[in-house]
Formats: C-alpha cells, sequence, structure tokens
C-alpha cells in the first residue's frame, strides 16, 4: 500500500469545447480497489481512456507504475486487464473466439485459469456473441479483463448487466483480487457496489473531483431513506429528535425518514412498537452527494455574488 | 487465424470473400468467352471504336479483333478496376474503420499492442486480401483465355493483373489513411470513390479533349494505364509512382493513427 500505481497530476481533457475532466489529482496506491464514483457524463469513462491512452488528454498528466501512460502505453498495458464501459466485442465469433483472440494478443495466458473464470461466471462460451444478452457478453468482457492476472484491473461499470448472483461472484472476484495483491480502480454510479468493494472512494462530478475519501468516512456521511410500517402509528415525538435521524414523515402508521450514519438509535426505538415492514431505499446518488454539491453551489453563488 | 490482428482482419472476410472470388472466375471467364462469340463480327464494332465517345470511355482506341484488343478495351479499362478498387476500399473501411465504429478497437488497443502494429497489421491484411483476389482475377483469365484459343500469354496476364493489384492497393491504402486520420468510414469512402471517378473520368476525357491533356498526370489511372499494359508490358516509371503513392500514404496513415483520439 506504500507506492502508487496510478498518479494523475492536474488531468484535463476537452473534447473541443465539451467539458471531459477538468485539473483531476489523485493517487491510486499499490494493492488497493479504488471506486470512482460519479453520475453518468461526470467523466469517469473519460478518465480511463486517458489512463489506457486511447485519448489523449489537453493538459496534465498520467503515470501508470511510475510510467507516463502516452510514452510507456504499451509496456504499462502489459499489465493492465480492462473492462469497457460500453462493451463492444468482435462480431460473428463465438465467446471461445473472442477469448482466443484476446488471449493471443496479450500473451503468457494460464488457459486452466480462463476455464475456471468462465465456469465459475456460467459464462456461454460457445454462443455467437452477436446473440449473448448484455448480461453473458459482460461476462465475457470480465474474463478477459481478469485472464492475464494483471497487476492493475481498471473495471468501467463492471455490474452492467450482471445479475444479483453473478455480483456476487463478481464481489468474490475483486475479493480475490485483494488477497492476491492486484490493485483495482472501479468506476460506478451505483454506490452500494462501490461501498461493498472499495477501500477508497473518489467523487467524481461534472469532471471535477470533489474529494477522495476512505470509504468508511463515506458511510458515516450516507443519507439512507427508510420506511417503517407499523402495525398501529406511534408516538410521533419519540422520532423526531432521535440522532441522524431527518426528514421525519408520518403518513398514518407509516414512517418516511432519512438517516445519516448509523441505524441503531432508530431501529432501538422502532422496536419499542409493533413493526410489520421495514424497507431500506438503496441509497440515491444524488442525495449522498448532496453535502458536497451544496458546499460548492454556495461557494459558486458566492462568488457569483462577490463578482456582482 | 485468431493468432494476431493480421489473421483476425483476414478471417472477418472469408465469408465475403468466397462470394468475390466466386464473381471474379465468372467475370474474367466469360468476357475471355464473349471473344469467340463475338469474332467475325468485328468490323462494325472496331468502326465505332474509332468514335470520340467509345475513346473517351476505354482511355483509347483498341482492336477488338485481337485478343489483347479485345480485353484491353472490355475488361481492363473499367471493370478491372472498378473490381480492385471497390474491394481494397471496403476491406480498408471495415477492417479500421469499421471496428472504430463497432467500438472494438477500445477492446484491441487496450492491450500490450501499438497503434502502428494494428495499423500494419491491417494493412498487411489488406495486401494478402488483394492478392488472394488477384490470383482468382488470374486464374479466371488464364482459363478464359485458353479456353477461347485466344492465345494470350500467362505472363502478360500476370503482369495486367499486377497492375490492378497496384492500383487496387493504392486506393485501399489512401482508405486506410483518411480513416486512420479522421477515424470517419463515410469520408474515407467517400473520397477515394470520388477520386477514383474523377480519375477516370479525367484520364479517358483527356483522350478526346486535348486541353485537358495538361492535368492527365493528376490522374492515378494516368498511371495505371488502362489496357495498354497488355500490348505494350509494364511501365517502370507508373508503377514507381503507384507503390510511392502506397508508401507515402502508408506513413500519413501510421502518423495520423498514433496522434489522435479513438472515438467512443
Amino acid at each position: 500500500m506504500n507506492k502508487p500505481v496510478i498518479e494523475v497530476r492536474k488531468l484535463t481533457k476537452y473534447y473541443g469545447k465539451h467539458r471531459g475532466i477538468i485539473d483531476l489529482s489523485f493517487n491510486v496506491m499499490d494493492g488497493e480497489v479504488f471506486g470512482y464514483l460519479g453520475p453518468n457524463g461526470a467523466g469517469k469513462t473519460t478518465t480511463i481512456r486517458t489512463l489506457l491512452d486511447l485519448i489523449r488528454p489537453t493538459g496534465g498528466e498520467a503515470k501508470i507504475f511510475g510510467k507516463d501512460v502516452r510514452l510507456d502505453g504499451e509496456e504499462i498495458r502489459k499489465s493492465i486487464g480492462y473492462l469497457p464501459g460500453e462493451l463492444a466485442l468482435f462480431g460473428g465469433m463465438t465467446g471461445k473466439d473472442t477469448l482466443t483472440y484476446l488471449g493471443n494478443v496479450k500473451g503468457g495466458i494460464d488457459w486452466n485459469y480462463v476455464r475456471k473464470l468462465a465456469e465459475r461466471l456460467e459464462a456461454d462460451l460457445d454462443q455467437d456473441v452477436d446473440d449473448l444478452s448484455s448480461g453473458n457478453k459482460q461476462k465475457l468482457g470480465l474474463i478477459q479483463a481478469f485472464m492475464a492476472k494483471p497487476r492493475l484491473l481498471i473495471l468501467d461499470e463492471p455490474t452492467n448487466g450482471l445479475d444479483p448472483l453473478m455480483q456476487q461472484e463478481f464481489f468474490r472476484l475483486i475479493e480475490e483480487a485483494r488477497e492476491n495483491g492486484q490493485t483495482v480502480f472501479v468506476s460506478s454510479h451505483i454506490l452500494p457496489v462501490v461501498e461493498r468493494i472499495c477501500d477508497r472512494v473518489g467523487i467524481i462530478r461534472k469532471g471535477k473531483l470533489v474529494t477522495v475519501e476512505e470509504i468508511d468516512d463515506l458511510k458515516k456521511g450516507t443519507l439512507r431513506s427508510l420506511e417503517i410500517q407499523f402495525a398501529e402509528p406511534p408516538p410521533e415525538d419519540r422520532f423526531k429528535n432521535l440522532p441522524g435521524v431527518q426528514e421525519v414523515d408520518f403518513e398514518d402508521s407509516r414512517l418516511r425518514c432519512k438517516v445519516v450514519g448509523k441505524l441503531d438509535d432508530l431501529i432501538k426505538e422502532s422496536a419499542r412498537y409493533e413493526v410489520e415492514n421495514f424497507i431500506s431505499h438503496e441509497p440515491n446518488l444524488e442525495e449522498i452527494f448532496l453535502k458536497y454539491y451544496e458546499g460548492e453551489e454556495e461557494l459558486e453563488q458566492e462568488g457569483g455574488k462577490r463578482n456582482a | 487465424m485468431l493468432k494476431n490482428v493480421f489473421g483476425k482482419t483476414l478471417r472477418d472476410k472469408r465469408k465475403a470473400f468466397g462470394w468475390w472470388t466466386l464473381g471474379i472466375l465468372f467475370i474474367t471467364i466469360w468476357y475471355n468467352m464473349m471473344f469467340t462469340a463475338m469474332e467475325g463480327d468485328m468490323s462494325g464494332i472496331n468502326q465505332m471504336m474509332e468514335s470520340d465517345l467509345v475513346k473517351a470511355l476505354l482511355g483509347g482506341a483498341y482492336d477488338l479483333s485481337t485478343p489483347a484488343g479485345w480485353l484491353s478495351a472490355e475488361l481492363l479499362p473499367l471493370i478491372g478496376p472498378i473490381i480492385f478498387i471497390v474491394f481494397a476500399v471496403s476491406f480498408a473501411n471495415s477492417s479500421l474503420m469499421g471496428e472504430e465504429e463497432k467500438g472494438t478497437l477500445d477492446l484491441l488497443l487496450t492491450n500490450p499492442i501499438n497503434r502502428s502494429s494494428v495499423f500494419l497489421q491491417k494493412f498487411f491484411a489488406m495486401i494478402a486480401g488483394i492478392l488472394a483476389l488477384a490470383l482468382a482475377f488470374w486464374v479466371g483469365n488464364v482459363i478464359g483465355t485458353s479456353s477461347a484459343n485466344m492465345g494470350l500469354s500467362v505472363l502478360s496476364l500476370a503482369e495486367v493483373t499486377f497492375n490492378l493489384v497496384l492500383l487496387g492497393l493504392l486506393f485501399g491504402t489512401f482508405t486506410l489513411a483518411v480513416g486512420a486520420l479522421t477515424g470517419k468510414s463515410g469520408l474515407s469512402t467517400g473520397l477515394a470513390s470520388a477520386i477514383a471517378v474523377v480519375s477516370y473520368l479525367l484520364d479517358s476525357m483527356a483522350e478526346i479533349v486535348s486541353s485537358l491533356e495538361t492535368f492527365r498526370p493528376t490522374s492515378v489511372f494516368h498511371y495505371y494505364g488502362g489496357g495498354n499494359v497488355l500490348q505494350d508490358g509494364l511501365d517502370t516509371g507508373n508503377i514507381g509512382i503507384l507503390v510511392a503513392g502506397t508508401v507515402a500514404l502508408l506513413v500519413i496513415g501510421i502518423y495520423g493513427f498514433q496522434r489522435r483520439d479513438i472515438r467512443t
């Protein structure tokens, strides 16, 4: 964990006048699972495609394994496994053909390991890739990313199209990668995925890096939407002043609220009454970012006022 | 075939290639057989050959009563170039820009392979494809002339075929180069086709419009030479210019492909 595998310094990419990413700086350390979180269109894929030298930055620099991604790209990519965000597979080939071809281009593949990966992910390798569902295509994408046991895995929206069972298998693969000392850079717009697998997370919005945090710190600030259905309406006041519980709203015997941090106080209070149902909504990315967003927008407004 | 980019590129074309081969064998044999069918009835047509319109279409006047003249007028000025140029341009287009537009270039270029190598492998795959096409063209002509007893030498048919290979290669490489520079498949095929048509018209019209003569050297078809190769043999100078053009475009293509963003 001591030396950085990815170093990004003031990395900027404009597509003509369109914003891609602006002044990004962060490090991903050796052996860490780093989450790259942001809504669609925030610049995640632009960052990744720059790291892989598919596109060239307008400014700044990026290094992987201490080498410039632009100058030593070929050398660097020997130790990278990559899953594209929008995976396009070669037409007119089976899954097996696809892996054979990519494996040959990569070189040094342990085919036994590839077979095991395919079994674990229950990938259909005999069908023409054009006929595969998006989930089955994604499995092929994952296999080819992992197949060379690379030092660094760069995965762009890896859970796209995977059913819950396969997501679990994917989580296990990431755990194993962590145990093997591989470094993982994973982008996602889904918070639970990042929470589940990452050590640290970088949050990107509108092309700018908002923050880089330990995942535990992020969880502390996570705003969770909850719904509790009681058998009978409980006394409302008892819920209004619980620590971390906000926006308490009663509709007869149904409680809706938002909770920051631990759920402990709310659960213990609820347990005093008869609970019929308990629904935890998946945290909304926009809501989680709210604190960063608000801060930034206030600053922007202040700046505006000062200028005016 | 899945060992590398070269093999994979050829593999992608294997079905289309079967149809091309069949088509070419049919066309070449048919044209040669037509000579026997038309024989003895050539005087009228030969008179027609003297008309400006026909000269403009064929790029010169040929004696259709001789086997060499027949092929020079019928197969070599237009049909042959169309076959080789269309094949080369579409091969180049689908192998490089097709892959970029589909998005699979991302998957390929993120491997430990550099862009020049990918470009060169695509280029050599195109050469292999054109050579295989040329073999079919040559075999078809050899079968055709011998069954029609036309007495054309195997060697001069090979020379004519080689000349077509160079022409196709130049246009194919042009398509690759424009595609590598811009990543736009419509632009590269469109431009290649436009240049081919203008080149052909310029070269053949110059036969009858003397004021166009000055511009003739700007036409690619001027260096291809049409049917003259069958009568006079290959011209080293012309070959040199076609090859030099191809090499120049190859260098431009590699350079262009290195420096730009791959589109999503």
